[in-house]
């Protein structure tokens, strides 16, 4: 009953090589130009198309050092950018042209949006012209500004994340969208639109295969040269038709099916038994007399547009789903997990493993079903992108895995989970009590709005859910539970949509049990842990009802054992 | 029970306590923070800190009595025969505020303690709503000392101690004396704050 993950003492298997070769000559990579795996062993992995600098590609050595020559000098931006400005200028305003230009042939309004649009042209022309960057002594240095040059330092080790972006007319041309970012959590310090996307790569190798950069595993060689970093190795790809199976079963699948069945629900229990089972008749045959008459009765027009509705919703998250996350790819090169994926734009990020500062297991009720999880981080310091399905503000590292996979992926983004097996402990028995008390409070709320509405028998309906409630809020409770190790700290809750909270302990920043009043009668505090990164998250984990006593037992060894640990970026 | 062998620390307990708080014993327990026991080590504020806190308290009254009586003034000018009750409303809220102002900064006080245990610096506060914090020290980001022309007039400082957290990113004790915050900041300065970014 207990969710548990395996934890494997293996080490896992590589199987990098085959696959990304066989992945790279699918036809969306090959003639997409450069879809940016992870760089691997110097063989040729995607086959070179139009725009793609071959010669930079193979010839590399895995030298750092001659990889940060290319950027010695000042470097400008790539002509192209001036394209691109043009491009999203004309993307901007074609639209409201096209409708004014249809209301009103010579409207001058037109002319005043194409004076918009010629005015962003003539500052991404500027911003080409101005811009400068290069590497030098492990920091990369941007200067930009025509009035005000703004001159940024960004030292190499303090990059947490190159996030390499590629749209259609992007790898068309072979150029690439390069954001930089630190850990400073103020977003992209220094954007780079645009670079070919070897520079791009090559930029990102710079970075990432940095021999001083803190925890990348190897010990300089006796000779001075670079250090042997760990090569890229491939943790999971995600198929089609896994990514298929997330859409199907996504958060927002998962709320129109509960959002369905309610309406349905409601709609049942407000007929009485002859009344569905006469219209449901006349339903049925009115269908069949539909395509002779041609006229529809209304039941089945809404019948049917339930069903076309959730038609719609499936295959929108299901193309949603693909079109975001096609051909994702996890890999990891010593400290620094990738990601790469998109169809349409294709996104490469680096995600250092020590900026995650929380795990999340997410199991909708759906996904469970299926016996998938989502793997989800906060990371110090992550803005969150509307595009990047993690609405909920969490950092998406995997969106959907088989549950039995859990345990080969997970110690790879936090490598203590291979050595600690939770010690689930429960919280205290009064939790199910207030619970109860809290959906029957609700519930008697509902009755009465609905005995108003309603002034008859029916208004009682919602009382008949108290016993799903004692249920619910029963089961929730044997699922409820945490569990302290040495180096990490986990939290469960729920029983239909289950998540797991993994803190590793030096990430504890501080700890704030509470108590109210109620909390107060019973004897309980709740808990509730803090890291870095939680701006833009549903908040770290924290738990209710836990002995008072317990509580604070269980935060002072937290406290001192975060206090014996040191925290990095 | 608790409150009767707490060990005095730092300044001294009720009988020297402006606003009279009635027994060691009521402010021990109001003063357990979350628990009853009352372990050694634990801190008060400076007592100085209840006036502080009534000044502004009283500034607060002051204006939103003169608002609401402004208000008042203009509405019942408006109707006369609910002018009486509107004077009623607007003294039950000055006697409300008044008591208020007596009766909550000295149990505010009680209820507020700190801890240095070894390298975590641990808070207490609330009456109804307790709240306690745990800072492990290394994680301490800086320190700030907060003066205002009040607190200063009255020799008090408060610290506020930044962690790299969202949630309790910031930790504030208020109401210290001038040379105990220097002090306690100086002292968690040097046992905290170790780690790198």
């Amino acid at each position: 009953m207990a969710f548990e993950y395996e934890n494997r003492k293996t080490e896992s298997v590589e199987r990098e090589e085959p696959e990304l070769n066989d992945a790279s000559t699918t036809t969306s990579d090959s003639e997409s130009g450069s879809a940016i795996p992870p760089l691997l062993s110097e063989s040729g992995d995607a086959a070179p198309a139009p725009g793609s600098n071959v010669e930079t590609d193979v010839g590399l050595t895995g030298d750092s050092a001659e990889v940060l020559g290319r950027f010695a000098r000042d470097c400008w931006l790539h002509p192209s950018s001036l394209l691109f400005s043009v491009w999203r200028a004309v993307r901007g305003v074609l639209v409201p042209i096209l409708i004014l230009l249809f209301i009103d042939h010579n409207s001058n309004l037109v002319i005043f949006i194409a004076g918009i649009a010629g005015l962003s042209i003539l500052w991404g022309a500027i911003h080409y012209f101005t811009f400068r960057y290069r590497v030098v002594n492990g920091e990369l240095i941007t200067r930009e500004g025509l009035l005000e040059r703004v001159e940024r330092n960004i030292p190499l080790q303090r990059i947490q994340d190159i996030r390499i972006e590629q749209g259609l007319l992007h790898r068309w041309l072979g150029m690439a969208d390069v954001k930089v970012e630190t850990a400073g959590g103020g977003g992209v310090e220094a954007s780079l639109s645009v670079m070919r996307c070897a520079d791009a790569e090559l930029l990102r190798r710079a970075v990432f295969e940095n021999p001083e950069r803190a925890g990348v595993a190897g010990e300089p060689a006796a000779d001075g040269s670079r250090a042997a970093s760990e090569p890229t190795r491939l943790l999971r790809a995600l198929s089609i038709r896994e990514l298929v199976l997330a859409g199907i079963t996504s958060n927002r699948m998962a709320s129109v099916f509960v959002a369905v069945a309610a309406v349905g629900g409601a709609v049942q229990s407000a007929l009485s038994r002859d009344f569905l089972e006469e219209h449901f008749s006349r339903a049925g045959r009115w269908l069949l007399s539909w395509i002779d008459s041609g006229g529809m009765g209304d039941w089945a027009i809404l019948f049917l547009l339930v069903l076309a509705f959730l038609a719609v919703s499936l295959g929108v998250s299901v193309l949603g789903s693909i079109i975001l996350f096609h051909q994702f790819r996890l890999s990891r090169s010593g400290e620094d997990l990738f990601r790469s994926y998109g169809l349409l734009t294709k996104r490469t990020t680096s995600l250092p493993r020590k900026r995650v500062q929380l795990i999340e297991i997410e199991e909708t009720w759906l996904r469970r079903w299926f016996k998938l999880v989502a793997i989800k981080a906060d990371t110090a310091g992550y803005q969150p992108e509307d595009n990047s399905g993690s609405a909920e503000g969490r950092d998406v590292v995997l969106p959907v895995l088989p549950r039995s996979e859990l345990g080969d992926v997970l110690p790879e983004i936090l490598p203590d989970v291979r050595d600690e097996v939770p010690d689930w402990r429960r919280v205290e028995p009064c939790a199910i009590r207030r619970e109860i008390l809290k959906g029957t409070a609700v519930i008697l709320v509902v009755t009465a709005v609905t005995l108003v509405v309603r002034r008859d028998f029916f208004g009682f309906m919602p009382l008949l859910l108290l016993p799903w409630i004692a249920f619910f809020c029963v089961r929730a409770y044997q699922h409820l539970g945490y569990a302290v190790g040495e180096r990490l700290f986990h939290t469960r809750r729920g029983w239909l949509n289950r998540s797991t909270h993994i803190v590793p302990i030096r990430n504890v920043q501080a700890i704030v049990l509470r108590q109210n009043p109620f909390d107060r009668r019973h004897g309980v505090v709740s808990l509730a842990v803090d890291t870095a990164g939680q701006a833009f998250t549903g908040g770290g984990p924290r738990i209710g009802n836990v002995d008072e006593a317990k509580a604070r037992q269980l935060a002072r060894e937290l406290a001192a054992s975060a206090a014996g640990k040191r925290f990095r970026w | 029970m608790a409150g009767a062998d707490r060990e005095p620390a730092g300044s001294g307990p009720g009988s020297e306590f402006p606003g009279g708080v009635e027994s060691d014993l009521a402010r021990g327990e109001a003063a357990g923070g979350i628990g009853p026991d009352r372990e050694p080590g634990w801190q008060d504020l400076d007592p100085g800190v209840v006036g502080y806190w009534r000044v502004g308290q009283a500034i607060g009254a002051v204006m939103m009595l003169s608002l609401t009586g402004l208000g008042g003034v203009i509405l019942s000018l408006k109707q006369r025969p609910l002018a009486l009750w509107i004077l009623a409303a607007w003294l039950l809220l000055a006697v409300f505020r008044t008591f208020w102002l007596i009766w909550y900064p000295p149990r505010s006080y009680a209820a507020w303690s700190y801890r240095l245990d070894g390298k975590v610096l641990e808070t207490r506060s609330g009456i109804w709503f307790r709240v306690t914090r745990m800072l492990p020290l290394p994680r301490l980001q800086h320190v700030d000392i907060q003066r205002g022309p009040i607190e200063r007039y009255l020799g008090l400082s408060s610290l506020t101690l930044y962690t790299a957290g969202t949630r309790a990113a910031m930790i504030s004790i208020p109401g210290l004396g001038e040379a105990k915050a220097k002090e306690l900041r100086d002292h968690l300065v040097a046992v905290g704050g170790d780690d790198g970014v």
